[in-house]
């Protein structure tokens, strides 16, 4: 009987009494794909994580009319209260009409996803935190768009991979390069075969960094500690760990830039090699990692990905790409070149490059393959939130670049290749790659 | 033993490293423990010398580091003193973890009794790593922890179940859900869902239906009976 069930608004009153106000819109519910209503109004959406990159990303989620932020989510005090008050302050008109009720304001993101009356989430923290959390969002039923990189070990990667399928969840990957227009045109170009027969891809992007105060010190008032380590293990707090910095690159919490920046252009060569589906075959890495100081992830690397299709990735740190960029156009500190026996085409935020420049004159006609066009990242998350269709950065992606950057972290640091399976996603004959696989959680995290 | 020397002058500094210290010193030793992936009897020397220092009164650093390292290299030689230092406040978590990824099944042994160990401080991360390693084993002892007081151990002991997907601990799950604060029903029923899945997953879908079933039918929360009638479709047949 329907009304007996054990329902979210009930669980919502057992958890979470005191979970503050907000507007009541109809929630985009929980069923599968085929059964799950739209949402009458807007898209209801929680924010966990909202310093530099959360910040970012809410603002662009409150220009579009389809989305309403009505709660925040953060460990540190300031940060959460400062960002609540702009959004209140964003919707002093709607406020004024009585349609909203306030952004609520969470510590805790289990109590924010605790509420039945929020869609989706964007979950924008440190990146220890984007598993454990998105998997708590898909059992909650919230769809999600979750920042880049995806675990901090493959095994999380898998865990999530499950849950989105499990409670037929939308996620979008924070792999926004999809939905620029340079993006999109250099990846439907070789998937055309504009370069002739694909050869090899060179991918870079900015190196990782060393240094960071190993000086313990006490922890800030109105800073929750204990749950921006959470699964991370307990160490001494020092002024740089929990900074931005210290979340891209200290190994407890990261892989480092080989996968917090790498995922970036990596994800454009599997989009433009028609890889989304799988991966290589072989991986070789050397990489350094610093001695000292606080942060101790891979900060410089040189990295080659073979796959079954004979094409190579080299994927390198951006100051060991400089001088085999610089050979072919203006350096920036990221970017993707597909190299084919035709000429390359290459691509970053600032434009696309071709040799022969003529490879860029025509874009592909009707008779063409086409790849998935969008102009906005969020906004093709909302549409598919809406349509319970598909996202242009799915988890199967998310994952598939995710394995590139785990197994170039895996062969520098075991300081040899791996050979991998991508369709069983394993190491082959290769026990000490597979115990890296997975990663210690403190208790009582687990995915 | 070929590399002693090399050790000998490693081991006294590591005994005493500390966080904030070089780690130039780590990689030496990382450095040493690669040489023996793929060498049997440097192995065997570099887990026995790894087991000492675990057993001494070396730093916390020092003894979390050796877990990592046995983590990656160790055997079933390695298990007792892992085992030993389970309960230990500050390296507990490091060594469970070691004995979750080291395949040989003394190590899910090991886990087994550390979970049923009613004194030991350390066993929501026993359960964890038990499911962690799927260890069909654990079954029973799980089973028996769901009804426990400590929500995070009943919980744990709940989602480790689930991971390992067998026919029995669903029994168990389900019995126990009924009985649990409405907190913590919900990791319940998760994991009950889980358990159907990886069931489905061997090819049990008769099993997994039936779970599915109950799940959907049940008082539950919304993602799981949504979930469970999905998974109830793709496990029964059409007609």
């Amino acid at each position: 009987m329907e009304g007996s069930r054990w329902t979210r608004r009930g669980f919502l009153k057992t958890s979470i009494a005191a979970a503050g106000a907000a507007p009541y819109v109809i929630p985009s519910g929980a069923l599968g794909n085929d059964t799950i209503p739209p949402p009458s109004e807007r898209i209801t959406l929680g924010h966990i994580g909202v310093g530099g990159r959360g910040t970012a990303l809410q603002k662009e989620f409150q220009d579009l009319a389809e989305a309403q932020s009505v709660a925040v989510c953060d460990p540190f005090k300031d940060r959460r209260e400062e960002r609540a008050a702009a959004i209140d302050s964003a919707y002093a008109e709607d406020r004024s009409r009585g349609s909203y009720k306030g952004c609520a304001i969470y510590n805790d993101f289990r109590e924010l996803l605790a509420r039945d009356d929020i869609d989706a989430v964007v979950v924008a923290t440190p990146d220890h935190w984007h598993v454990p959390i998105a998997l708590e969002a898909a059992r909650a039923g919230k769809d999600m768009y979750v920042e880049k990189p995806l675990g901090v070990s493959l095994a999380q990667d898998f865990a999530l991979r499950r849950a989105i399928h499990r409670y037929s969840r939308v996620f979008q990957y924070g792999t926004q390069q999809r939905s620029s227009k340079y993006f999109h045109m250099a990846c439907e170009l070789v998937r055309n075969h504009r370069v002739g027969e694909l050869k090899s891809i060179d991918v870079w992007c900015a190196a990782g960094g060393c240094g960071g105060s190993v000086d313990p010190i006490e922890v800030p008032e109105g800073f929750d500690y204990n749950l921006w380590l959470g699964p991370a293990p307990e160490s001494p707090y020092t002024s740089d760990r929990c900074l931005a910095r210290g979340g891209y690159w200290i190994s407890d919490y990261s892989l480092g830039f080989i996968a917090g920046w790498g995922v970036h252009p990596l994800d454009i060569a599997q989009w433009g090699m028609d890889a989304d589906g799988t991966g290589p075959i072989r991986v070789e890495t050397v990489g350094i990692i610093p001695s000292d100081g606080l942060y101790d992830t891979i900060s410089t690397w040189d990295a080659r990905c073979w796959y079954r299709n004979g094409v190579e990735i080299h994927f390198m740190s951006e100051d060991l790409a400089r001088p085999i960029v610089e050979k072919y156009r203006v350096h920036h500190d990221h970017g993707t070149t597909f190299l084919g026996t035709e000429g390359w085409i290459s691509v970053d935020r600032g434009g696309i490059h071709a040799d022969p420049s003529t490879l860029l004159d025509a874009e592909v006609g009707p008779e063409g393959f086409h790849l998935t066009k969008s102009k906005n990242h969020r906004k093709n998350f909302l549409e598919a939130v809406r349509s319970r269709g598909e996202t242009i950065s799915p988890i199967e992606s998310a994952v598939r670049v995710d394995t590139l950057s785990h197994l170039c972290n895996m062969s520098a640091r075991l300081g040899r290749p791996i050979r991998w399976d991508p369709d069983r996603e394993a190491p082959i004959g290769d026990s000490d790659a597979e115990r890296m696989m997975a990663r210690p959680m403190r208790s009582p995290w687990t995915v | 033993m070929r590399d002693q020397t090399r050790w000998d002058q490693k081991a006294p500094l590591l005994a005493a490293y500390h966080f904030g210290q070089s780690r130039a010193l780590l990689f030496e030793v990382e450095l040493l423990v690669g040489e023996a992936f793929n060498d049997p009897v440097l192995k065997r020397e570099m887990i026995s010398r790894l087991v000492n220092l675990l057993d001494s009164d070396a730093s916390p650093d020092c003894l979390r580091f050796v877990c990592r390292e046995l983590a990656l290299l160790g055997g079933k030689e390695s298990v007792p003193a892992l085992a030993r230092r389970l309960r230990d406040k500050e390296v507990g978590e490091a060594a469970i973890h070691a004995l979750q990824i080291i395949p040989h099944s003394s190590a899910a042994t090991g886990l087994r009794s550390g979970l049923l160990d009613s004194e030991n401080p350390k066993r929501v991360a026993v359960a964890n790593a038990l499911g962690e390693r799927r260890d069909p084993l654990a079954v029973g002892p799980l089973s028996r922890v769901l009804s426990e007081p400590d929500e995070n151990l009943a919980e744990a002991s709940a989602r480790a179940l689930g991971k390992i997907g067998s026919r029995f601990g669903v029994g168990a799950l389900l019995a126990a859900c009924e009985k649990r604060p409405p907190s913590s029903r919900s990791v319940f029923s998760h994991a009950a869902l889980e358990c159907a899945e990886r069931l489905a997953e061997q090819g049990r879908t008769g099993e997994a239906a039936e779970i599915y079933s109950r799940l959907a039918k049940a008082e539950t929360i919304e993602p799981v009976r949504a979930a469970a009638e999905c998974g109830l479709k793709r496990t029964t047949p059409r007609r």
